[in-house]
């Protein structure tokens, strides 16, 4: 029983596995998998008293799953093979005597469920959800770089999300132009399923229509955790001054680069931040961020109606077609996350000229929430319901600042959370201010930690720790070769492997 | 300034197929020069280049390849460095290996067993652990100095290891070093992974692949310097053959990469070996029944490839070992040794045109060459 609901298990994983057909369980009792295996070891153990001479080529070749060269050399390489079954043997013998029947290993069924590989990349481990799709671990398998891939599922994002493909579009058309260190980085994309990429166009009804869902996948850069997870896992659910102030500038660096582009980004929270390895924040997830450019080719540039031709220059850089287009319900700027949202944008009477005009402010208040959320723990406006929230963000409440927010602090978050948005604080401002300049005393107790079981599992040099998720699918994919090395890693290395795993243990414990 | 050179001939291409190396003479004082020529028009990425030129040109050491001069011609990056005589270890590397599939081609016809014994001989001649011993030791003293910078090479390979005509080992190939010190701070570790450098993987220590929190160090280029070692005395690359993934896989968790000789074919150990090696033949183990390395040397490359660069040894403890005070302390390759070395080309090289025994109206054609070493060699050497 336990074997088969093993084997279940590697098979209800998750429905990208589509490619793998459902086994029953009777099914993999059936199949040549098992009898081949007892047939395998009937023929080793019956050889081995006869010195292992005769080893049907044939069958050893289908056991073992050798791509076996024909090449002369072919009769070298069984001799050695035999040894090793050999030493298998005895080790085998020495646990469990008697029995014929070979000790089932959970690699077996692991080696069933095929790695996935798209493109050039190796998919791995899943690592976080989103509306848009999954998000996943993977592995160039070219320079064995480690990236992370968004797997968005078209047909589903058409279904779920209105304006969803459009926007999954214009992300990737606005990633492609960016190049920051702060901002994250678009390496290649890929879509299955659905017309080539290059006649793309933004009709959703186009992919719908094909049998397996068109999937998109971008390939961008691997990151460890986000904001949001690190706020979390802080002693105090805040940061310390020292770090929200490290990462908020390297926030303001992203978003300074992204305006000199006319880019608004328009859903900065700590959900968007990403963590690298080496503690550079990333800016993602632009799927709803306008592209304001001279040159940006969104859809409504079509029905222009060009007509405050002389107020041109005060708009330096923005798309002239927009500020035409305004009133024509086609405003580029879309709805963000509640929370975040700016009391411009609940406006019923909304002046969308003053807006573009000022778009950048809108990502300075949410930026603003945002490092009330990292100062603080708790977010500026809350309630119960979606109406409560707007309510209180768009009344003239001051906003209420803790006690232990410093005066800097409380000075800049004031600024970046003004209402009138032609008070709001330029980025210019900010970083003007003390608290952005200020050097802050380092507080290791309260530090929030990057986490920590990644930081623990591979740092000790266990053979199954450290091999640990990400690497599980490679061992699937090399499991062919792998298998002998696998199963004779002798004694001695192992021992000595665990004696250094130890011993990492240790000064771990005395570096503590 | 490029009408001073006049080109030779080419050497080789490397590197997305735009840079060229030539051999050039220089017409204002007549002597052999190395010049790289890098098309700016194919270059999809100038930053390798661009890093090799500003890295070569802040440090100054013996054993590091020296930046003689840079310019830009038309659309072309010249860079200038010294005549390079027998080129990169792999070229020796390679030359040896044509040398011996030649040899084995001929032997499938002939059947001579004298053959053999004397390809062996040849080819345990040109990197003996006697060799090897002066090359690292180089190596070592530039990684030595370029850590004292806080810089890590990051491509300590057979390509990057360059022996000239007087047995001067020099490290070359700075376009992958990183600097530890960023915007004035120096960092304890490094997590940027050079997605570049695609080649060069197999040289990567395990913890610059692993690309996690922790990071990698200075220690990092030991493995590389390991590997390297390894491949210079086995012959091959220990992972050859392998997908690049299985090597990851092998260098995170599985076998410990070491040297091949004959101890490792009477253990149990042998087993693991023979199923790393997806290359094998019979010819190659044969090769290694005969090899024989010392304890010493053993331990150092042990040292070297540790996996886990907490218990690695850096560069200052590896100069200390016994294996470096074995012999009297020497910089560069003796004569002996390049004799060693160039005559083994020279053979191998004929060799593998003629495919007949050497002749010795040949070999004095060729030692009537301005350029041969063994005429050259006495008048080089200082000591």
């Amino acid at each position: 029983m336990l074997k088969q609901k093993q084997a279940q298990f590697y098979y209800d994983d998750d429905d990208d596995e589509q490619d793998t057909e459902e086994r029953t369980p009777d099914d993999i009792m059936n199949s040549d998998f098992f009898n081949d295996d007892i047939y395998d070891y009937k023929e080793r153990f019956f050889n081995r008293n006869n010195n292992h001479q005769e080893i049907p080529e044939g069958d050893l070749a289908q056991d073992e799953e050798y791509d076996l060269d024909e090449n002369t050399d072919e009769n070298v390489n069984f001799q050695f093979q035999n040894e090793e079954e050999d030493y298998d043997e005895n080790n085998d013998n020495l646990i469990n005597k008697e029995t014929f029947f070979k000790r089932v290993d959970s690699m077996e069924f692991v080696k069933q469920k095929q790695p996935k590989v798209i493109d050039k990349y190796l998919i791995g481990e899943l690592l976080g959800d989103g509306s848009y799709g999954k998000v996943k671990e993977c592995l160039d398998m070219e320079n064995l770089s480690r990236r992370a891939v968004k797997i968005i599922n078209l047909k589903m994002v058409a279904r779920k999300i209105p304006k969803g493909v459009q926007n999954v579009r214009k992300e990737i058309k606005i990633m492609k132009k960016l190049n920051h260190k702060n901002l994250i980085k678009l390496y290649s994309t890929f879509e299955k399923g659905s017309q080539p990429p290059n006649n793309h166009t933004d009709h959703p009804s186009q992919c719908i229509n094909l049998e397996k869902p068109p999937k998109l996948y971008i390939f961008m850069d691997y990151c460890i955790t986000s904001l949001e997870k690190l706020l979390k896992t802080a002693p105090l659910q805040r940061l310390t001054n020292f770090q929200a102030n490290y990462y908020f500038k390297q926030l303001i660096e992203g978003l300074e680069y992204l305006h000199s582009l006319n880019i608004i980004h328009n859903d900065i929270k700590p959900g968007n931040l990403l963590i690298t390895c080496d503690d550079t924040l990333k800016i993602c997830d632009f799927s709803i961020s306008a592209d304001l450019g001279m040159f940006s080719e969104e859809e409504y540039i079509k029905d222009k109606k060009i007509e405050q031709e002389e107020d041109e220059e005060n708009f330096d850089g923005i798309n002239p077609n927009l500020l035409a287009n305004s009133g024509t319900g086609k405003f580029p700027i879309q709805q963000c996350t509640p929370m975040f949202q700016c009391p411009e944008m609940l406006d019923e009477n909304i002046d969308e000229i003053l807006i573009l005009k000022n778009a950048p402010k809108i990502d300075v208040w949410s930026t603003g929430v945002t490092l009330y959320q990292l100062t603080t723990g708790n977010l500026p406006f809350q309630g119960q319901t979606l109406h409560q929230i707007f309510e209180l963000i768009r009344s003239e409440i001051p906003i209420e600042m803790p006690e232990f927010c410093d005066k800097n602090l409380k000075a800049l978050l004031n600024g970046m959370l003004t209402r009138d948005i032609m008070k709001r604080w330029s980025i210019h401002e900010i970083r003007e201010c003390e608290w952005f300049k200020k050097k802050h005393p380092l507080v290791k107790e309260e530090m929030a930690p990057l986490p920590q079981e990644a930081k623990m599992s591979e740092a000790n040099d266990q053979p199954n720790l450290s091999s640990d998720k990400f690497y599980s699918a490679e061992e699937d994919i090399n499991i062919k070769q792998n298998e002998v090395i696998q199963t004779h890693i002798n004694q001695e290395s192992t021992s000595r492997v665990l004696t250094q795993a130890t011993k990492a243990k240790k000064t771990n414990c005395s570096m503590m | 300034m490029a009408k001073n050179f006049q080109l030779v001939h080419k050497i080789c291409t490397t590197r997305c197929q735009s840079t060229n190396v030539f051999t050039a003479v220089s017409l204002t004082n007549r002597e052999y020069y190395t010049v790289k020529i890098t098309d700016l028009d194919d270059l999809t990425d100038p930053q390798v280049i661009l890093n090799e030129i500003s890295r070569t040109r802040h440090i100054r050491h013996n054993n590091i390849l020296p930046l003689l001069n840079s310019f830009v011609q038309e659309s072309q990056i010249w860079c200038i460095y010294p005549h390079i005589y027998y080129g990169s270890c792999r070229d020796i590397l390679n030359a040896i290996q044509a040398y011996y599939t030649a040899n084995s081609d001929q032997n499938l016809n002939t059947n001579n067993n004298n053959n053999i014994d004397r390809a062996d001989e040849q080819i345990r001649l040109c990197f003996n652990e006697q060799s090897i011993q002066p090359i690292v030791r180089s190596i070592l003293l530039a990684l030595d100095y370029l850590h004292s910078k806080h810089i890590i090479h990051r491509c300590v390979c057979p390509e990057n290891i360059y022996i000239n005509q007087s047995g001067h080992v020099y490290l070359g190939g700075m376009g992958y070093a990183i600097s530890l010190i960023d915007n004035g701070f120096l960092n304890k570790r490094l997590h940027e992974y050079p997605s570049k450098i695609d080649n060069y993987v197999n040289y990567l220590s395990p913890e610059i692949l692993q690309q996690n929190l922790i990071g990698y160090n200075t220690k990092s280029d030991i493995y590389s310097l390991g590997v390297t070692i390894c491949e210079l005395a086995n012959g091959i690359h220990p992972f050859i053959g392998c997908e690049k993934t299985q090597m990851l896989f092998e260098k995170l968790v599985g076998y410990d990469i070491g040297l091949w000789d004959r101890s490792i074919l009477t253990t149990e150990s042998k087993n693991i070996f023979v199923s790393v090696c997806a290359s094998e033949n019979p010819k190659v183990i044969a090769q290694i029944q005969r090899r024989c390395f010392s304890e010493k040397f053993r331990n150092f490359v042990d040292l070297c490839v540790v996996k886990n660069h907490e218990f690695r040894a850096n560069c200052h403890q590896l100069l200390h070992h016994t294996y470096m005070k074995k012999m009297k302390l020497q910089s560069c390759l003796s004569t002996f040794q390049i004799s060693i070395i160039s005559e083994g080309l020279v053979e191998l090289q004929k060799k593998i045109k003629n495919k007949t025994i050497q002749n010795q109206s040949d070999f004095s054609q060729i030692v009537q060459k301005p350029t041969t070493p063994s005429k050259n060699i006495n008048s080089w050497n200082f000591d």
